[in-house]
Parts: C-alpha cells; structure tokens; sequence
C-alpha cells in the first residue's frame, strides 16, 4: 500500500480537489473498463463512470475510509451498484439492442485481421454478448468480474457485498445458461 | 478420504486460478480423473471463459477529460453567498421571528378587543367604532384634573360631543343605567366647561358633585362588566 494513495484519500475526504483529480486519475480506467464491458457501449460507459465517481467523493466523508487499498475496492463496489442501477435503467426503457448490432459488426475493435477471422470473431462477440442479455443483471455483473475483469472469487465477493459461495453458485448457474444458449461449436 | 463431488465443485475457480496448494491441487486432479461430471463441468468453466475472451474486445478510448469536468462539476459545493460570513446565527434569527410573531399577535389582538376612535371616520359620516369603555377612559383624567388651569378645553367638548352618540346607542338599546350614568356625566362635563377657576369654592362644587353622582365608581363597575363596543 502507497503512503502517497493514503495521504491522497485523506485529503480527498478533505474537500481537495487535485487529490480528487489524482484518485481519479489512478482509477478511471480500470472503472471504465468494467463499465464498458458490462453496458456494451461507450456513452453508458462514461455515464457509470461519472456516477460512480460522483457517489464516491460525496460520500468519501460521509464513511470511515482511510487506506487506498479499501478505496479502490470500495470503488469497485460503487461502480458496479452504478451499473446494476443503469442496467435496471436500461431495461425499463428496453433500448439494450444498439450495444448487440454496435459489437457484433467489430465497429469497436480496431483490430487487424483477416477478413474471415473478424466475420468469426464477430459472430461470437454476437453470440455471446446475447447470452449475456439474457442473463440476470447480477449474472451477468460476476461473469463480466469473472471473465473480463480477471477478478478471484473472493475479490468478486467482496466487490458485490456477497459470499464466495454465492458467487460461485452464481457464476455455475450463469455458465450453465450460456452453455445452453450459445450454439455449440462456437469457439473451434 | 475421498473428496465429494461438492467440495471438488467449489475447489473448480482456484483450480483455474492456480490457487490450490499442492496436496488440494493433487486431491482435486485425481478426484477430477474419476469423476466425468465435474470433469466436464470445469471443461464448460474452460470452454466458456475461452469464449469470453474470443468475443472480448478491446475497451475503446473514453473522453475522461469530459467525465472529469462534469464530475468536478456535481462535487463542487454550491458557493456561499457574498454575506455568508455575515449571516447572523440561527438562534437569533428564531428569537426575532418569534418576537416579531408575538409583536404582531399583541397589535392584532389589540385591534380586535380594543377598536381605535375614529372621529374622523366619524366626521365624514361614515359609522365608526366607539367603545363606552374607552369613552370611560378618556373621560378618566378630565374628572381627575378638572381643577387643573391648563385643562383643554376642547377635550370637554369632543367628550360632550361623544356622549350624545352614546346616548344615542343606548336610548336604542333601552340600557337605562348606562343613560342615568350617561345623564350625569353630562351634567359634570357641562359644570367643568364652564367653571370658573379663579373662585375655589366652584372647583370644590365640582368635585362635591362628582362624588356626590358616585360617576368614578360607577365607571369603574360598568368597565369590569361591560366589554362590547358600541356601534354608531
């Protein structure tokens, strides 16, 4: 753990708006990362990304929290209350199709390949961001944790305020529905 | 012992991790040779998470710097006012509306109980509020200083004046004890105008007369008893 995070955090909570700036800095990427591969779009992305940050600083003084280490898993936490609540959002307004069309033409990608290994890239992107549709948003947040955040069970139930075993009943039950969902064959 | 199928079940995402130490990670691995459901299980929790990472792609650039504006935005507190720090404290500002609140209580309850004189209102023609026991009480100090060489004069007559109004109002309500009272306060009221000061021995007439009609007492039984105001 960094003194410097310490000191940050401490004078964050103090109204500081450059610590602020600097937490926001070390952090932002990894919020928006997780943002993007759970809302599927950039524009939703950044508004998970504001919302979590705004939540954090307005409520840093409010909580007893004074080591960097907790900061960036509280964070985490915040961020993924805030995407829960945009997916909720979302489903209300039934507009969850845009992100399906937007990946599975690689629109996003930027990557170089051959143009039958992108079509097959595509299709799998297609498939499988459908079958994270239809999942459970709570599913859904611990396979993304799982699989696109590279988080361990235990950092996956700590940022989600859950079991271990819930998250591993959660994570088979969510694999489980995939496997039947997603044509076989996919991935060879 | 041999592992169960459930404890092999929640060993599967260390297993993947490579978090096992090495005689769990032993236990597992032969546990798994024998047993084709969890076998295939964690090839599902393989095959899947291949999957995932296939159709992840990269995370696009995001405009931080616009995120960062409207984040610094909505945790800026709103600025004071200019005369914040002047501001008085809170418990002062209770007590002047709660002073100013009473202030406004008593003038209203005044209005209401004890009707202002409104000659003028009176003059032009239009009805006014008398009260007899306000009457009383203006007629009060002219008893008691009558003998008094700067008495006005004019505070006599606008007493006579008023008197008649009253009169009026009571001859219509049949009050016959207010009349005799009001009888005899005229006859006083007539001696004081024209009483000559320079002769003691009329002053003291005056005052014989006063305590002769009891007119101070008289006053004093009709103010505790009589609380209407007279409409004329």
């Amino acid at each position: 753990m960094n003194g410097n995070q310490i000191d940050l955090v401490a004078l964050a909570k103090a109204g500081d708006r450059s610590a602020m700036h600097d937490l926001y800095e070390r952090n932002r990427s990894r919020i928006f990362s997780l943002a993007y591969r759970y809302a599927g779009n950039v524009a939703d992305a950044e508004d998970i990304l504001q919302d979590t940050f705004i939540k954090a600083f307005l409520s840093l003084q409010k909580c007893q929290l004074n080591e960097h280490s907790y900061f960036a898993t509280w964070l985490y936490r915040i961020a993924v209350n805030c995407a829960l609540d945009q997916f909720r959002r979302r489903r209300r307004h039934a507009d969850t199709v845009e992100w399906s069309e937007k990946t599975a033409a690689g629109a996003e990608s930027g990557e170089t390949t051959t143009p039958e290994g992108e079509f097959l890239r595509s299709e799998i992107r297609f498939q499988v961001r459908r079958g994270l549709e239809r999942l459970t948003r709570r599913k859904r947040m611990v396979v993304v944790l799982r699989h696109y955040q590279q988080l361990k069970i235990s950092e996956i139930a700590a940022t989600m305020g859950c079991s271990e075993g819930s998250v591993k009943k959660q994570l088979f039950r969510a694999l489980a529905q995939l496997k039947k969902e997603l044509p076989s064959g996919l991935g060879e | 012992m041999k592992m169960t199928c459930k404890k092999a079940e929640g060993l599967l995402f260390a297993y993947q991790d490579e978090q096992l130490a090495a005689p769990e990670k032993a236990e597992l691995e032969r546990h798994l040779h024998s047993c084709p459901a969890c076998s295939a299980r964690l090839d599902d929790i393989r095959e899947i998470g291949g999957l995932m990472q296939k159709a992840a792609a990269p995370v696009p650039a995001a405009d931080f710097e616009k995120s960062w504006r409207r984040i610094a935005a909505a945790v800026t507190p709103a600025p004071r006012r200019q005369f914040g720090l002047l501001r008085p404290p809170r418990w002062a500002l209770l007590t002047a509306g709660f002073l100013a609140f009473f202030i406004l209580g008593v003038a209203a309850a005044r209005l209401y109980f004890f009707p202002a004189r409104t000659e003028t209102a009176a003059a032009a023609g239009a009805p006014f509020q008398y009260s007899a026991r306000d009457y009383f009480a203006a007629l009060q100090p002219v008893l008691s200083e009558f003998n008094n060489a700067a008495a006005d004069p004019a505070q006599v007559r606008l007493l006579l004046n008023n008197l008649r109004l009253l009169r009026l109002r009571a001859d219509r309500k049949k009050d016959a004890s207010l009349l005799r009272l009001l009888d005899d306060i005229e006859l006083v009221l007539l001696e004081i105008a024209h009483l000559d000061r320079s002769d003691p021995e009329n002053t003291r007439l005056v005052g014989t007369l006063i305590q002769e009609k009891g007119i101070p007492m008289k006053m004093k039984v009709f103010r505790f008893t009589e609380r209407k105001t007279v409409q004329i």
